[in-house]
């Protein structure tokens, strides 16, 4: 079910992160994840990792939910990591399973590919993280706000910002759509799910057309109804919510920065020989 | 907002003589509207009726400058609505609620979508508090102003929408056929709360709608068929003429019908009922008398 | 043998999200060939669930459905086969024209069938009579009709199938008292014309009582009520408490009951008509 699909989505809540600025929210994101390609060993890795970990107790989003947006990545996991155990022959030779060919798992590959897989889960887990804990309109807010330095360029951040807002609103609306149009599709016997290529691709029209011509009637029907509501491009709007940078904030950048510091400063410096190790990216 | 109860005097919508055609060809014209002249007074609740294709939604456009006429005029408090300076202005007296719920939200959350309008108005982020805050306790959906839209029933969504028009602080909101696509319950809910808005709130109200039973609270009804008015009075004076509406393609409400029925067995019974319990308080009347 | 049976069905959307439903809770019935049915119930009581479980485009988690005594998920065949002699119009089906010409649209279900043009020629214009669409209108672009006839070449569109048994989903909603009408009498057209069994999802007590033969009340996914409109109207009470409406006719009578009158039951204009007259001249007391 298209439905049962949870990455994206927003989940009320009053927790610290929950009423976190949005704008400190995705820069603390961004760091985040800078830092975490900086990471070279197992110990600043895990630091970060912890981090997460700490970050997704304390928004008290449901652990289930978490691993909802794992599994989805699940895929893309077990691929790089596959890759890493695959081509990468640093370290010793661990298991050859065929004499004649080159191929063996090393010590490097499988490092690497665990490293890989914690680097890629730590990543899921604060940036689904961010979408759990912030409203789309505040997502939006925040972007249109940290963009509007590129206003000096005449880019009309606000429209894109309201581009944005609608499109995440309207996202739901049109899988729903999608879903009864194929359905209904299907019960007139469109092959949509059985049948050749060349078959599914022609039924696929039959759901195509009806949902971009009531994508294009909703526009229409929406953009009279937002001018109803006094909406203008150029008009200078107030915000329900305004944006205030607190002491949560400033917390939270200090507590990241230690992380980021503790993961660094690990990083260059090497104590154990099981956690100096360089992924052959 | 004050509490105003009676219906004032004062004009608050006024057509003049007003044709609309959404066509740009000017030989064999099709108009919309024709021809249209009617005052909506302030404070008052107008159910305008008429079947599919009449015109009526048309009027809703007309009435807060997203149509201007093609020729007439119409007037919100004194502003003349085909003058593009008076459009905001224009547009914070009078609020349109359309019929689709679902493509007149804007935001993803309830609490969000309903600052949207005095967003626009660049209104203070307090003032907004307080006016998001009281249009959603006005609908009754307080307590899910931090719900997902999309996640909430029709009539729910619908209710959302009209705290959006709420809390611009319209004078007049106007409802084209907010129910068409509710279920009985939604329905229900929905013009409960119309009606609330008009009596408690004092917002005056124009209800568009090919519904009779939602026309019974109105003060006024107004018949459109073909572009043009075919009747205004009170409901009474209306649903008793069952030829004119049946000509405009309208069903009579249920106890008409019952009325009509047994007027048919040459029963006499009075004329202008409009409720079930008005029903069997006559019938309940008509039986002790044979007995 | 019933024509179609379903037999302990349940069913859930969103398992593992904080937004799971149970649409469906061990729900049988069964309905025998040449009835019409109407279902009830409200948004999220289950309807549409069951619907599209009877062409076999939900496969239930539980229980199974039987169409003329075989399981119709028992393998792709029967799934194919299920398709075909059920016909499911949805909810709004001028949402889900995409044909160049309306004849291409009503077509598509026939063609899906393996039909040959010349069946479906005569199929296309067989339907058109059914839902009063005129043959002109066949070669304009379905997207160029109006809002009435959108409709019309849509549940033409189920209808060229020649299903045995046409399920539609609030055929009605969003249509005018004319609107209304005109779509009501196509069904009946249909049922006359090819003696199919008909299953109607309606939110309208009114339509319910006037077109079906029982009517089945579904309440947060449950089975609540299933039988004769008399039957299903005499709990009232019931079906108020559950949020649904009663006909307005049905809901006059019972307060004339609470009055100490013995008149007749009634749900239908003429039959509250005939039942108060014979209250007024004194026959019933």
């Amino acid at each position: 079910m298209i439905k049962d699909i949870t990455i994206g989505q927003f989940f009320p809540g009053n927790s610290f992160i929950h009423k976190l600025d949005a704008r400190a929210k995705i820069v603390l994101t961004l760091l985040y994840i800078i830092a975490l390609f900086m990471c070279k060993n197992f110990f600043s890795l895990l630091l970060m990792l912890g981090f997460s970990a700490v970050c997704v107790f304390i928004s008290k989003i449901s652990p289930k939910l978490i691993w909802k947006s794992l599994r989805a990545i699940i895929f893309i996991v077990l691929f790089t990591s596959a890759l890493q155990i695959i081509y990468n022959d640093n370290g010793e030779i661990l298991w050859k399973p065929f004499e004649s060919r080159d191929f063996a798992v090393t010590t490097g590959g499988v490092f690497s590919a665990v490293f890989l897989a914690v680097r890629i889960i730590a990543l899921i887990l604060l940036s689904s993280l961010l979408t759990y804990t912030t409203s789309p309109t505040m997502l939006t807010d925040a972007i249109e706000r940290l963009l509007s330095p590129l206003k000096i360029f005449k880019v009309k951040v606000h429209a894109l910002a309201m581009m944005m807002t609608i499109a995440l609103r309207f996202i739901p609306t049109l899988i729903t759509e999608i879903d009864i149009i194929m359905s209904a599709q299907k019960a007139r016997g469109a092959k949509l799910d059985s049948g050749s290529i060349p078959e599914r691709m022609k039924a696929m029209i039959s759901v195509f057309i009806p949902l971009f011509v009531s994508a294009f009637r909703r526009a229409a029907e929406l953009a009279v109804a937002m001018e109803c509501r006094c909406y203008t491009d150029s008009a200078s709007r107030t915000s329900l919510k305004v944006m205030r940078m607190g002491i949560r904030d400033y917390i939270s950048f200090a507590v990241l920065g230690a992380v980021i510091f503790g993961a660094v400063f690990t990083s260059f410096y090497k104590f154990s020989s099981m956690f100096i190790f360089e992924p052959v990216m | 907002m004050d509490k105003i109860n009676a219906m004032t005097h004062e004009t608050l919508i006024e057509f003049s003589n007003v044709s609309f055609s959404y066509d740009e060809d000017e030989e064999n014209i099709k108009y919309a509207v024709k021809d249209l002249s009617f005052t909506v007074k302030k404070g008052e609740f107008l159910a305008v009726l008429g079947k599919n294709g009449s015109g009526k939604s048309t009027i809703a456009k007309l009435a807060n400058s997203i149509c201007v006429p093609s020729s007439g005029k119409v007037f919100v408090k004194g502003l003349d609505t085909s003058n593009s300076e008076n459009e905001i202005e224009v547009r914070k007296k009078v609020g349109v609620v359309f019929q689709n719920p679902d493509n007149q939200i804007v935001a993803s959350i309830v609490e969000e979508d309903v600052a949207f309008g005095p967003e626009n108005l660049a209104i203070d982020p307090k003032e907004i508090r307080t006016r998001v805050d009281d249009a959603l306790n006005a609908v009754g959906m307080y307590d899910r102003r931090f719900s997902e839209t999309h996640r909430l029933s029709g009539g729910q969504k619908q209710r959302v929408a009209i705290a959006g028009i709420i809390a611009m602080r319209p004078e007049c909101i106007v409802l084209d056929e907010p129910t068409a696509m509710l279920d009985p319950k939604g329905r229900a809910d929905v013009i409960k709360t119309i009606t609330a808005l008009n009596k408690d709130f004092g917002v005056t109200v124009v209800l568009i709608t090919h519904f009779m039973e939602e026309a019974i609270n109105a003060d006024r009804v107004m018949v459109v068929n073909d572009g043009r008015i075919f009747a205004v009075g009170t409901p009474r004076e209306i649903f008793i003429k069952n030829d004119l509406l049946k000509g405009c393609g309208l069903e009579l409400p249920d106890t008409a019908k019952l009325c009509e029925e047994l007027k048919k067995s040459g029963i006499s019974i009075k004329d202008d009922i409009l409720t079930e319990e008005e029903f069997v308080r006559e019938i309940v009347k008509l039986a002790k008398k044979t007995e | 043998m019933s024509l179609i049976e379903v037999r302990n069905v349940s069913f859930g959307y969103g398992h593992k999200t904080p937004f799971e439903v149970q649409a469906l809770k061990n729900v049988s019935l069964s309905v025998e060939k040449g009835e019409c049915v109407s279902v009830i119930g409200h948004t999220g009581s289950g309807k549409s669930t069951l619907m599209q479980m009877l062409n076999a485009l939900i496969k239930p988690e539980s229980g199974e459905i039987l169409l003329e005594g075989k399981n119709i998920n028992a393998d792709k065949k029967s799934v194919a086969a299920a398709r075909f002699k059920v016909g499911l119009c949805f909810q709004y089906p001028e949402y889900q024209l995409f044909g160049e010409t309306c004849f291409e649209d009503i077509a598509f279900g026939p063609k899906n069938m393996g039909l040959s043009e010349e069946e479906i020629k005569k199929r296309v214009l067989l339907v058109c009579e059914f839902v009063g669409l005129s043959k002109d209108k066949l070669k304009e672009s379905p997207f160029d009709l109006s809002g009435g006839q959108k409709r019309r070449c849509a549940i033409a569109g189920v209808m060229a199938m020649l299903p045995e048994v046409l399920i539609l989903d609030e055929p009605t909603a969003g249509l005018d008292p004319a609107g209304r009408l005109a779509v009501l009498d196509m069904i009946k057209n249909y049922r006359d014309k090819t003696g199919a069994t008909v299953i109607l999802v309606t939110h309208s007590m009114e339509i319910a009582a006037s077109m079906s033969n029982r009517i089945l009340v579904l309440n947060k996914g449950e089975r609540a009520f299933f039988g004769t409109p008399e039957e299903i109207f005499s709990h009232s009470d019931e079906l108020i408490a559950m949020g649904l409406n009663v006909p307005s006719f049905a809901k006059i009578i019972s307060a004339l009951k609470k009055e100490g009158f013995a008149v007749e039951d009634a749900y239908t204009v003429e039959a509250a008509a005939e039942s108060i007259k014979k209250l007024l001249k004194g026959e019933v007391l």
